[in-house]
């Protein structure tokens, strides 16, 4: 058949423009026959493949086929494979340790080629697993004299510190001595790794600044590596304050004298992060960026402009200076240098110039787009509200630019305008009057409400909507407000927006009426002088008249928001119009309720804290974490809590409720209030009524346990005439900015309390530095988990310290095997006496009771570190594969509880039906779940008819053992077939140590067979491995009762010395020496059982005998021990 | 470091890609969407850097084709563009008076030139002739084995 080459894959692809992906998969479908194909279709299919995985197409599914032709012994078919491995391969790929062999090979090739094939395929796809086994081998390759090689596996070494962190300790020393090498290139790519590892963690490389410093001032053309060195002395630096001087001298020859540019920029930003005090450097470095900015080339402005922006955040002054070339920058014709221009302008800005400024700003808006138009709106305010407005002298102004603002279309900053109209206007009062004026003509506009979506520029809205109702004491045409307030239009907001106007619409028709009756407006009375004037200018004064007309507005124009689709907007409708035919029916009846009526707006409202919430202290015996009331009891309160931690500030907020914040206002409450307003009029209730009903929800929510403010509510409660705090003087501790949608008014009730709000917010507000802190906090965390971050290098290597070295399996047998020979000639020679016997040779577990030629095959083994594969296997040589277990207490460092995973493989039935072999794996042996084993039987049927309803069930009773989980009936199973049953189980009596299981089965033609299971577990199963002291130990063998049996049982005529026993009981049976006695011939052994039995023995050695002392809580764990003792293998010779 | 490396054409055809941080490969299509669309937007008139994500894009263009290269905030901009540039001069070398089909058909070719000029997103070799050589080098060798297999072949 015809196959494509790569030139007719590529032609086809180019020819089929239109319909490209049809025909790669078409490719695809082919390329996936040719895969099959022999090696030469293979490698062209690699090929093909390797460009279609370019244009983004998955290849994952040939990673086998590609290590294939990686493994292949053609070069040329090597490098296609290679290149598609480094392609396509990636962490989830999981043929890569199919390659590890051929890699390894590689590296060592004759061919360099071959070598830098590996390499660099090594450094594409390395994996963890890839790193570990493959560590050694690069470290061998670093003592290679051939440069190319050498420069390629520096820097792979990288990657598989990364990959393999462990390797960074042992392998460092290496990487070091090639910073001496005499190749340039060598010490080059060795910095480069230096480099990168430092900016992790700088401090291990400290040691290496006389090198590294060295090769700074001795290197003069490779201007590559200058700045990898002086980019690794920017991450010194901050940690070694000396290096920073001694530094000065030849960054400031380097700055003055490189004709490279991109050497000086580096230069300038290891100054600015390590020698930022140094103040003649950091003008060096100003006026340098000085002459970058005002280069032609624009490449050059925009990192002068980058590395400005880092200088002024430590000397915003020194920058300042440069205020006219960053402006005109603002006008360059790249975005993202007047992007970074704009950063700049926080520390350009004064009294004097934000005017300009910001007109300058405002006309960049006109012609930005997108993203940029939402920058620059981000950075008018931004300058406009700096130090709680520090640079703003006309607030008149800073209020017409905000309603330009909010005329730019398409701006994701409606709220941000919306809450610094609602801020300027709550803190400057004297702008009240004129924004008020101003924001009736915003809400007459139509253009904001001419695409009206939520979070979009009709926010703005919101915040004029309120700002007219709160303040419209300002105004004199309630008529024009009402008329805004009520047109048709509105209903097609927001509904949060709606219901805002609603609201608002009441208050300007209650201060209308107020007026026209002559009331006195409480929360007008502070700057009623200012405004006199302008009022007196006005001739339009509010008449009866007039309320009348705004009544009939009201009334004809509320029905379509009583029918309103948004529930909040519905309720606030209705309420209104309750509220106002209430009004008309009194005014019939000649009694006027406007004071009434504007009593339920009169407090002032101030500017919260963004985080005073936060900073609320938790009083003095309130436990958070604690249940207050039984879990069950919460349901009916819950509701209540939202609104109750709302009001925590400011006690309890009746009578006056609206918000100029954003949430959906606690409705619940607002309403609530307001109908005790109501209501008590309408039942002509005396106001000690309302008083009365007052104090009762107070105390109400004192005694409500979510309630934080329950005290202060109380003591205010009395206080009738307490003076207004005065906005300006405590505008210092307040929060503004961008946050300032948090910033919302809330309802406040005296001055005690907006007091007491006041002392919450400045004497639990942070340091200065602490916000800082928590930046720290995040920058680190980008490395904080990492581990090759963690490794602290200064540490003298020690044992464990080494890389991994995979070996052949045989070969660690073969060494053991060695050792253990060692060992025995050495014991045979230390007691000649006693000749060596076999007798307990080949036993290496507990007792079985259907021992048969398979179980005594069986190995056990118990290993501390690696569990090594041959202990799966039943081994060929018993002896050998004990010996491959190592003491697990030897093993282990300190801990007093080590955790040994131990294994036991047995028979257990094997008649004409079936064979069952089992294997017992003690799961965690540690406090947590004490005794738990995991049962895998492999049940085969070995007869020539199929078992239906297969099933194995605990039979042992429930006080013995419990089933955990289960892997349930077998079901049918096969003729000839085999398959496994799990079981994990709870072993939770010591002493029973027999575990019973009944096996069911139906066999095809013959009824049902039912065989009785049992299993012993060996005890070391029941055995908590114990480390103890020897003063515990004491502890325990005195208090009585606690070992109150003793037994003894004698081995004779075995050459044992006392540390063969002492490895033998804790390998064996998991019991651990307390104390050996210095002459060899005496031990104390302490071992605890699942259940807490203490066993304590003694073991004296003479003549070759040995003699055990067994103390423990029951006779019967005794015999137990005894018989398991009498079973030991104890190995004196090979 | 460089995360990666992308070589795409106006018409937003990779001729080119190589990652040096593991990603999966949807999120290797996701990545170079999104970095070809950045660049694509940007006017010639304007500045070779821009910022995306936590990374610095740094991109040149030379005829049709776009280079870019992927890097660190931290990392030096102007020296990311010179070694594009030093990259795009070792091509030329290589394949003598390069094009955007040289590319295309000879893609193996200037992978070789890359693997050679960096590895594990760090420089690997600043000297222009360095590389050659090690290019000659190996093309020679592939050659003579080449050579040496059809020999093998045909007449023993």
């Amino acid at each position: 058949m015809f196959e494509r080459t790569l030139v007719d894959l590529i032609r086809g692809i180019r020819n089929h423009k239109k319909n490209e992906t049809r025909f790669i998969n078409q490719c695809i479908n082919e390329i996936k026959e040719e895969l099959k194909g022999d090696m030469q279709k293979k490698t062209v299919a690699v090929q093909k493949l390797t460009y279609i995985q370019m244009l983004g197409f998955d290849i994952s599914w040939a990673s086998f086929k590609i290590v294939e032709v990686m493994s292949c012994n053609k070069f040329s078919s090597k490098r296609i494979g290679y290149l598609a491995a480094s392609q396509s391969f990636n962490e989830g790929t999981d043929v890569i340790v199919l390659a590890t062999h051929q890699i390894r090979k590689d590296f060592l090739s004759s061919n360099q080629n071959e070598a830098y094939l590996a390499l660099n395929c090594l450094s594409n796809i390395c994996t963890p697993d890839l790193a570990r086994e493959l560590a050694n081998d690069i470290l061998t390759l670093l003592s290679t004299q051939k440069t190319h090689i050498l420069k390629r596996a520096i820097t792979v070494l990288y990657k598989i510190f990364l990959r393999y962190p462990e390797s960074l300790r042992p392998a460092f020393p290496k990487l070091r001595e090639k910073l001496d090498d005499p190749e340039p290139s060598v010490v080059s790519c060795s910095v480069n790794v230096i480099c990168e590892l430092a900016r992790r963690n700088p401090k291990n490389y400290l040691p290496l600044a006389p090198v590294l410093f060295r090769i700074l001032t001795n290197t003069t053309n490779n201007y590559w590596m200058l700045i990898k060195i002086v980019k690794l002395f920017a991450s010194l630096t901050p940690h070694e304050p000396r290096l920073g001087k001694k530094l000065i001298d030849p960054l400031t020859n380097i700055i003055n004298s490189s004709p490279s540019v991109s050497l000086l920029y580096e230069c300038i930003q290891t100054c600015i992060t390590g020698m930022s005090d140094h103040i003649p450097l950091m003008k060096l470095c100003i006026s340098k960026l000085r002459t970058l900015i005002e280069h032609n080339d624009q490449n050059l402005k925009y990192l002068g402009l980058l590395a400005l922006n880092n200088i002024m955040k430590i000397h915003p002054k020194a920058v300042s200076e440069h205020r006219d070339l960053v402006l005109n920058c603002l006008e360059d014709d790249d975005t993202s240098i007047r992007l970074r221009a704009l950063d700049l302008l926080p520390g350009m800005t004064s009294k004097k110039n934000i005017g300009d400024i910001v007109l300058k700003l405002l006309d960049h808006l006109d012609t930005a787009e997108g993203q940029y138009k939402d920058q620059i709106i981000e950075k008018i305010i931004e300058l406009c509200s700096m130090g709680t407005y520090q640079f703003i002298t006309d607030f008149e102004w800073y209020i017409n630019i905000l309603v330009k603002l909010s005329q730019i279309q398409e701006s994701v900053h409606g709220k941000l305008i919306a809450s610094q109209l609602l801020d300027v206007v709550i803190r400057v009062k004297i702008v009240r009057a004129y924004s008020t004026r101003q924001m009736i003509e915003l809400l007459k506009n139509p253009k904001l409400m001419s695409n009206p979506t939520e979070g979009g520029m009709c926010e703005v809205l919101y915040a004029a909507a309120w700002i007219v109702g709160e303040f419209s004491g300002y105004i004199n045409r309630p008529i024009d407000a009402l008329e805004a307030f009520l047109q048709p239009r509105v209903s097609v907001l927001p509904s949060h927006i709606q219901s805002v106007y609603m609201l608002n619409s009441l208050k300007v028709f209650s201060h209308a009426c107020a007026k026209a009756n002559g009331d006195e407006i409480p929360s007008l009375q502070d700057d009623d002088e200012e405004e006199d004037d302008e009022e007196d200018d006005d001739e339009n004064e509010i008449t009866h008249e007039i309320v009348q007309e705004c009544l009939e507005i009201i009334k004809s124009r509320l029905t379509i928001f009583t029918h309103s689709i948004y529930l909040n907007v519905q309720e606030r409708a209705c309420l209104i119009n309750e509220l106002l035919s209430f009004y008309s029916v009194t005014q019939e009846q000649g009694n006027n309720i406007s004071k009434e009526l504007i009593s339920l707006f009169t407090e002032q409202l101030n500017p919260v804290g963004p985080k005073a919430q936060k900073k609320v202290p938790v009083p003095e015996g309130l436990d958070l974490d604690e249940w207050i009331n039984d879990p069950k009891h919460q349901e009916p309160i819950e509701e209540d809590e939202e609104d109750d931690i709302f009001n925590t500030n400011t006690g309890s907020g009746h009578k006056k409720h609206q918000r100029g914040g954003y949430d959906d206002e606690d409705d619940e409450d607002e309403t609530n209030s307001s109908h005790s307003g109501h209501s008590g009029n309408h039942f002509n209730r005396h106001p000690i009524d309302i008083k009365r009903q007052k104090e009762e929800r107070l105390r109400r929510q004192a005694n409500n346990p979510y309630m934080l403010g329950g005290k202060v509510s109380k003591k205010s409660n009395d206080s009738e005439n307490i003076p207004v705090v005065q906005l300006t003087g405590d505008l210092g501790h307040l929060h503004v900015g961008a946050t300032s949608s948090s910033n919302r008014p809330m309802p406040s009730k005296g001055g005690k309390k907006i007091k007491k709000h006041y002392t919450i917010d400045t004497t639990i507000e942070m340091p200065e530095g602490a916000k800082e802190s928590d930046d720290e906090d995040e920058r680190d965390s980008k490395y904080k988990n990492d581990a090759l971050s963690n490794i602290n290098l200064s540490e003298p290597l020690t044992a464990s310290d080494v890389l991994h070295t995979s070996r052949h399996r045989t070969d660690i047998i073969r060494e053991k095997e060695k050792e253990m020979a060692m060992l025995a000639k050495k014991n045979a020679k230390l007691s000649p006496k006693s000749p060596p016997s076999s007798a307990n040779y080949s036993e290496v577990t507990s007792p079985e009771i259907a021992p048969t030629k398979k179980a005594s095959k069986k190995a056990a083994s118990t290993t501390g570190s690696v569990p090594p594969p041959t202990a799966k296997k039943p081994s060929k040589k018993p002896a050998a594969a004990t010996s491959t277990a190592k003491p697990p207490a030897q093993a282990a460092p300190a801990p007093a509880v080590v955790a040994v995973v131990k294994k036991v493989t047995k028979t257990i039935l094997d008649d004409d039906n079936f064979k069952i072999t089992c294997e017992l794996l003690k799961v965690s042996p540690n406090e947590v779940d004490n005794g738990q084993v995991k049962l895998t039987m492999k049940v085969q049927n070995k007869t020539d008819e199929d078992m239906s309803d297969v099933s194995i069930g605990l039979k042992s009773s429930p006080q013995q053992c419990v089933s955990i989980k289960s892997s349930g009936e077998i079901g049918v199973l096969e003729a000839d077939a085999s398959t496994t049953h799990t079981e994990v189980l709870n072993v939770l009596d010591v002493l029973n140590q027999e575990l019973q299981f009944t096996l069911v089965a139906t066999p095809s033609s013959s009824p049902s067979i039912t065989n009785q299971l049992s299993i012993i577990l060996p005890f070391s199963f029941f055995i908590v491995p114990t480390k103890l002291p020897k003063d515990k130990f004491a502890e325990i063998l005195q208090k009585s009762g606690q070992v109150s049996a003793m037994d003894s049982t004698k081995i004779n005529g075995q050459s044992l010395t006392m540390p063969l026993i002492i490895e033998k009981l804790s390998q064996q049976l998991s019991i651990e020496v307390v104390q050996a006695h210095p002459n060899g011939q005496t031990a104390s052994f302490y071992a605890k059982t699942t259940q807490n039995h203490h066993i304590a023995m003694l073991v004296k050695e003479k003549d070759g005998n040995i003699s055990f002392d067994i103390k423990s809580p029951q006779s019967l764990l005794n015999q137990i021990l005894v018989k398991e003792i009498a079973q030991l293998t104890f190995l004196s010779k090979k | 470091m460089i995360h990666f490396l992308l070589c795409f054409n106006r018409q937003s055809k990779v001729r080119l890609s190589k990652f040096y941080s593991t990603y999966s490969q949807t999120e290797r299509n996701r990545a170079t969407r999104e970095v070809m669309n950045q660049v694509l937007s940007r006017s010639p008139k304007f500045c070779n850097f821009v910022q995306w994500k936590e990374y610095t894009i740094v991109y040149q263009r030379f005829a049709s084709l776009f280079f870019v290269m992927v890097i660190d905030s931290t990392d030096n901009e102007l020296v990311t563009l010179e070694s594009i540039q030093r990259f795009v001069v070792v091509l030329d070398l290589v394949f003598g008076n390069i094009c955007e089909l040289d590319l295309i058909y000879e893609f193996q070719r200037a992978y070789q030139v890359l693997d050679e000029f960096l590895i594990t997103g760090h420089l690997q070799e600043s000297s222009s002739k360095e590389i050659l050589r090690a290019i000659n080098d190996s093309e020679g060798l592939e050659k003579s084995l080449l050579v040496a297999e059809v020999l093998d072949q045909h007449f023993l």
